[in-house]
């Protein structure tokens, strides 16, 4: 988990801090350095415009990062409340709130996305609330599912009898016993998250160009591999994959202190 | 005059089977408690004892009000509960507590000891945050814990510890009656032990009243001044300790006290003279006894008494009291021996 930790603030001081040590622009275009091989004056290289590889790779790490973190508490709040809703109602409005959720489902989230970057602007913030809005009913499914396990054990009947109303067993009894998988649930979905993102960027649906992501950068530069430019698949790459191992490592390795008490 | 602390009327608790799914629907109920009468003296210790199934947890939830769809009337202190409005029952909560069997359920392992026994407190709204942080610390002492354990949680404690803490949140609203719903029967028998000397000092140091739901007839010798018998939730006998113990007249109160290794019944002879038989009178509790029709005309008990004539298959019989010790409902109770 330390590790994973490790790389995950690495990779996070990479593209907020790292401009300030590396001032070039992402966005300027050096018609005379086309395509550069890693080197001294460009540590990654440079692309199809001249653009140096690593101010974009830097500046693409912001909205690959920042929408799947963001996104993910948004599901993860969104799943919270709608399991903690659906467990606690009474069984008709129970069932019909999870068959609601299978309905939901049961649509596939890149139809989904390429139905919604049809008709409203992609940006950070439309993806993030995107990609929050279709990712949360796996986690509504597992809280609903943990709160029918909770509901009935002794420390809820002992607090009813005190007279506790439902809203106070949710935000202490329920909410603190829920607390270990939330989280690890919460971890796994920014990888899931980056991972999508990365992917609908690299089909062209998530960050718009000329603004750098890495799924964007990765696509980019599977579309030049005819050119034997490596460096611009090679970085984007390394840099998804660290992100999602170092997540699902965190993830992991909260999952076995949480729940190993 | 003995004063009652709790009088159950015809409690009835019903619940249905199958709710839900259109196939499964009409399956029918579950008659738990069945036409219950009980009168619960002021200061005393009452047992009850059955097997698992008759209802005796349901009772005692019953009485703190756990569960409220049930019919019949319940007094508390002259107050009919069953007319309570929840928002009125809340008055009553302080005054009624009660201990669950395991502490490893009862108790949130995600909440310190401090936040477990002042939940009570917080929820009825009693005291100030000081005045609570007092009666917390005394209670941790009056049930043999050390207050160093306040920020602690209850994992980190043995069983008989943590059903300590459980005891300390139920005392802690200076309650009158306690529902003791087998509070040792998850704990090992040293445990067992400590527990019930804990709970009986208690009861002698704050004149507690206790309903002492159990399947442990040792530990019911021990504390009750009187028991109660129930049968697939109908009560067969009701009498005080002692006598219930050398003299029971209900089939299957013979049955359950013969069930017994013998070394816990001291000097009762068997009823059928054979020292080691784990049954008399050619008794036998096993067998579908919860798939048995509930809702039929005579004693519940006939498919295991071997003293069942014709009356039984078509009359029920009434509760009534044989002599000053002991009730029973049986039309033709077992005369005791001694």
């Amino acid at each position: 988990m330390a590790s994973g930790a490790a790389i995950f603030v690495i990779l996070l001081l990479f593209s907020w801090a790292g401009p300030f040590l590396h001032t070039a622009s992402p966005y300027a275009i050096h018609p005379h350095l086309l395509f550069q091989e890693p080197s001294w004056q460009h540590l990654l290289g440079t692309d199809d415009l001249g653009r140096g590889m690593l101010a974009r790779m830097m500046y693409g790490g912001r909205p690959s990062l920042g929408v799947a973190m963001i996104g993910s508490v948004i599901a993860t709040l969104l799943g919270l409340c709608y399991g903690m809703v659906a467990g606690l109602s009474p069984s008709l409005v129970d069932k019909s709130l999870m068959r609601i959720l299978d309905a939901i489902l049961a649509l596939p989230t890149l139809v989904l996305m390429i139905f919604f970057a049809a008709i409203i602007p992609l940006d950070p913030i439309s993806l993030i609330l995107l990609l929050g809005l279709v990712s949360w009913p796996g986690l509504a499914r597992i809280v609903r599912n943990e709160v029918l396990a909770y509901k009935g054990r002794d420390y809820i009947l002992a607090a009813k009898q005190y007279g506790a109303s439902t809203w106070y067993l949710a935000r202490t009894h329920l909410l603190r016993s829920m607390f270990p998988i939330v989280i690890v649930n919460a971890t796994f979905t920014v990888a899931d998250l980056i991972l999508t993102l990365a992917g609908l960027s690299f089909l062209g649906l998530g960050i718009q160009p000329p603004q750098p992501s890495w799924g964007g950068l990765l696509g980019n530069g599977s579309n030049l591999a005819i050119t034997g430019s490596w460096w611009l698949i090679l970085f984007p790459g390394i840099a998804i994959f660290l992100a999602i191992m170092s997540m699902n490592m965190i993830g992991q390795g909260l999952l076995n202190r949480l729940e190993g008490r | 005059m003995i004063s009652s602390c709790l009088q159950i009327e015809h409690l009835n608790v019903r619940f249905e089977l199958g709710t839900g799914g259109l196939l499964r629907r009409g399956a029918g109920a579950f008659t738990a408690v069945n036409d219950v009468t009980l009168n619960i003296h002021k200061g005393e210790c009452l047992g009850l004892i059955g097997e698992s199934g008759s209802g005796k947890s349901t009772l005692g939830r019953v009485v703190v009000q756990l569960i409220t769809t049930y019919t019949g009337r319940i007094f508390f202190d002259n107050v009919d509960l069953s007319a309570l409005s929840s928002r009125q029952l809340q008055r009553y909560r302080p005054r009624l507590q009660m201990v669950f069997q395991d502490p490893a359920e009862s108790l949130n392992p995600r909440f310190t000891i401090e936040d477990i026994i002042g939940e009570p407190l917080r929820l009825l709204r009693i005291g100030t945050l000081e005045e609570r942080r007092v009666r917390i610390t005394s209670m941790l002492k009056q049930v043999g814990l050390t207050v160093g354990m306040l920020k602690d949680r209850p994992g980190q404690y043995s069983g008989g510890q943590r059903q300590r803490i459980a005891i300390a949140r139920a005392l802690v609203t200076e309650p009158e009656l306690m529902v003791l719903d087998e509070p040792t029967s998850g704990l090992d028998v040293s445990m067992q032990a400590r527990i019930l000397n804990l709970l009986h000092d208690l009861q002698a140091k704050l004149g507690l009243t206790y309903l002492f739901i159990t399947h442990d007839v040792g530990a019911v010798s021990y504390l009750a001044n009187r028991v109660a018998v129930l049968y697939h939730g109908s009560l067969v006998e009701l009498a005080s300790t002692q006598y219930l113990i050398n003299n029971p007249h209900h089939p299957y109160t013979v049955a359950l006290l013969d069930a017994l290794p013998r070394f816990v019944r001291g000097s009762r002879k068997s009823m059928s003279g054979a020292p080691f038989t784990k049954h008399s009178e050619g008794m036998t509790l096993e067998g579908k006894q919860h798939l048995m029709p509930q809702n039929s005309a005579g004693c519940p008990y006939v498919p295991h008494c071997s003293r069942c004539q014709e009356r039984c298959l078509n009359e029920r019989p009434d509760f009534r009291m044989l002599n000053e010790h002991a009730g029973v409902a049986c039309h033709y109770p077992v005369d005791s021996p001694a």
